[in-house]
């Protein structure tokens, strides 16, 4: 018997749709409407049977011979590492901090270095931003700065983006920097990578009012930065959504300096286009929002240091448990490579085999399909998903709990 | 002197912060060796990973071997010396007030980090953030000075307050970031955005003549610079070969950032 449900929210990316709806026929995802190719990709096909699943070195075992070997390793580990949690719940992250904390281990979210080093020049400047609804409604212009929405967030001109809003008159005027979003001419900038802090810099100066001497900046017309820096103070409501392609933290932190800059004369706001919000439990719960270790009894910071990809490069951790196999994403391929080499866990919905051999491998519920819970849009709204089915797979927070109690007293 | 030698491997974490001439000194050696240090998340004794020779009678400390991997060693120092035979992980000298440190190898990331005064000197080279701030901190070194004889990583003296730092080799890019004050020194290349929202302090490229500055950046004009010629001979004193004192030579100098208050200087080779 075919079934139908509507209203279901995906968390395949940042924008976390909640209009999809599916169609099920023998447990199985059968067609996937009202949605993107990452959600269709994601979730057409999922069998929503599946089972319990758990491998240690590659053999099916039962669940609670898993949870034991993986406690055992762990409890006999000195530097731990926790990594990942991509598409997580706040339910999940929970049980990881508080496993980090049990263990004395370092854990670090799975976030792209465009995120990590926005947060860096969050605490550094502080941002001035918004919701993706508040865009939606009251921008009249939108800038994307080193973005990729048509891979990246398929959605978002046609959710946010193309509809007309509440609060302004007209065309929302859509800039295009560095970004494969389709524009004309005048509205596209294409800046080299090495010129892109120049080149904010060169418009925070315009802005100021201070003088700019040369007739170029880095290959650019300083005439073009003048008139695109017009768009941006003449109007009444400026959004800056940026991805990985706007560079690093000196880049990150002057933008912010930048839409700061704007709110002198009209509102203005810079929302970075990542993926959900997987570091808030953290940040909410030890003050930090990554990196963090817990090494010495309390949680101590560094997002570089501390960072899963630095961990790893110097060879710091001699356990590793990953949350999520699409994390391994963010990994550096040296580092993926040495994952073949350390004792690891890992957690995962899909159920498929991972380019390194895990000592222990648990398939988990897909928050949204197999289990419910909370998950934070890219703009750090909580939306609550809903579990369309029981599937039997446990959640990567029981699976979690369970190992933090077979560690037990032994590493405290 | 006394000698800690490293008679293991390491390849977790180890931390060494607290291991300071004046937290040892009138300690027997089998208190030393029983001293509780933290590798990962587990305390072991300093006699499970070093052997201790001689005394510290005189105040210098001493490791032997390649302490990559230690997190923090010197940090918070007062007074005293500390040399280390090998490289030095992490966070060497980190919030130290006092003595001296001295690296006959490379160092890792943060030298000096946030550090009040001493003398910090590398004979290799150093990762990113030498005499740099933490996350989110709002300042770096506020004193005292660091020697790096080879190359620097990036953002060499994030928001530093006051103090002397020199890079022999290249440094990356961000040099004086956001800083406020003190002195930078750098023989080689440097990357990108030297200077990026620098409020005052010295930058100064003594072998570099071609750097492309950012647009908040003013030439104000070119001149002997004699105060470079003071921080070139304190410099010699503490072993720092150069020629910043020659009254012959001849500098840029440009004012910025523009951005921040434009009373930062920074010079460029002629």
């Amino acid at each position: 018997m075919t079934t139908t449900i509507d209203n279901v929210t995906c968390a395949a990316c940042g924008l976390v749709c909640e209009e999809i709806t599916l169609r099920i026929d023998k447990q199985q995802i059968v067609e996937v409407k009202n949605a993107c190719p990452l959600c269709t990709a994601r979730l057409k096909g999922r069998s929503l049977d599946e089972g319990p699943q758990a491998k240690v070195d590659g053999h099916d075992v039962s669940q609670s011979v898993a949870i034991e070997r993986a406690a055992e390793f762990l409890a006999e580990a000195k530097s731990p590492l926790l990594y990942g949690l991509s598409g997580s719940t706040v339910e999940t992250q929970r049980a990881a901090v508080a496993l980090a904390d049990h263990l004395g281990a370092t854990i670090d979210p799975a976030i792209p270095a465009f995120h990590r080093d926005a947060i860096v020049a969050l605490q550094s400047v502080g941002i001035s931003t918004c919701t993706l609804g508040e865009i939606k409604q009251r921008a009249d212009v939108v800038v994307l700065w080193g973005a990729d929405p048509e891979r990246t967030h398929p959605e978002l001109s046609k959710r946010f983006l193309a509809p007309t809003g509440r609060f302004f008159a007209g065309n929302r005027r859509i800039i295009s920097i560095n970004s494969t979003f389709e524009q004309k001419d005048d509205l596209t900038f294409n800046i080299g990578h090495e010129n892109v802090l120049a080149a904010i810099v060169t418009i925070r100066a315009i802005v100021a009012g201070i003088e700019i001497e040369p007739k170029t900046i880095a290959g650019i017309d300083v005439e073009k930065l003048k008139q695109l820096t017009s768009w941006l103070q003449e109007v009444n409501y400026s959004a800056v959504l940026f991805g990985p392609g706007i560079g690093g933290q000196a880049e990150i932190k002057s933008l912010f300096l930048l839409v700061r800059q704007l709110n002198n004369r009209s509102r203005s706001v810079a929302v970075g286009l990542g993926g959900t919000q997987i570091e808030n439990v953290l940040a909410w719960q030890t003050g930090y929002p990554c990196g963090v270790n817990f090494a010495l009894g309390y949680p101590r910071y560094d997002p570089y240091a501390y960072s899963a990809n630095a961990v790893l490069e110097q060879g710091e951790a001699d356990a590793v448990v990953i949350l999520g196999s699409e994390s391994l994403e963010c990994l550096s391929p040296a580092v993926r490579e040495r994952l073949k080499t350390l004792p690891s866990i890992l957690l995962d919905d899909t159920g498929q085999s991972p380019s390194f051999a895990p000592t222990v491998q648990i398939t988990t519920t897909t928050p949204g399909v197999h289990s419910g819970g909370t998950i934070f849009r890219m703009d750090g709204v909580p939306l609550k998903l809903r579990a369309i089915c029981d599937s039997g797979l446990p959640t990567a927070a029981s699976i979690l709990s369970a190992i933090q109690q077979g560690v037990g007293s032994s590493c405290v | 002197m006394l000698t800690f030698t490293l008679k293991t491997g390491v390849s977790c974490p180890l931390e060494l912060a607290g291991i300071t001439p004046e937290a040892l000194a009138d300690q027997p050696i089998a208190q030393i060796l029983r001293t509780e240090i933290y590798l990962g998340r587990e305390k072991q004794a300093v006699a499970d990973f070093f052997e201790i020779s001689g005394d510290l009678e005189d105040g210098k400390l001493q490791f032997v071997g390649d302490l990559s991997t230690a997190v923090g060693l010197g940090a918070k120092m007062n007074s005293g010396k500390i040399r280390v035979e090998g490289n030095a992980g992490r966070e060497v000298g980190s919030a130290m007030q006092g003595g001296e440190i001295e690296i006959v190898g490379h160092a890792g990331d943060g030298v000096g980090l946030e550090m009040q005064g001493g003398t910090i000197h590398v004979t290799g080279s150093a990762g990113n953030s030498v005499g740099g701030a933490r996350a989110g901190s709002t300042r770096g070194m506020t004193g005292g000075t660091i020697i790096v004889m080879g190359d620097a990583g990036h953002d060499v003296g994030t928001r530093m307050r006051r103090g002397l730092i020199a890079i022999r080799g290249n440094a990356g890019h961000c040099v004086g970031r956001d800083m406020l004050a003190g002195t930078i020194v750098i023989g080689g290349e440097c990357g990108a955005s030297l200077g990026l929202g620098m409020k005052r302090g010295t930058l100064c490229l003594s072998g570099n003549k071609t750097m492309q500055l950012l647009p908040t950046f003013r030439y104000a004009c070119t001149s002997h610079a004699p105060v470079l010629g003071m921080v070139g001979r304190q410099l010699q004193t503490l072993g720092y070969e150069n020629d910043l004192w020659n009254a012959n030579r001849q500098w840029h100098q440009y004012n910025g950032d523009f951005l921040a208050t434009g009373r930062g200087e920074v010079f460029l080779a002629s």
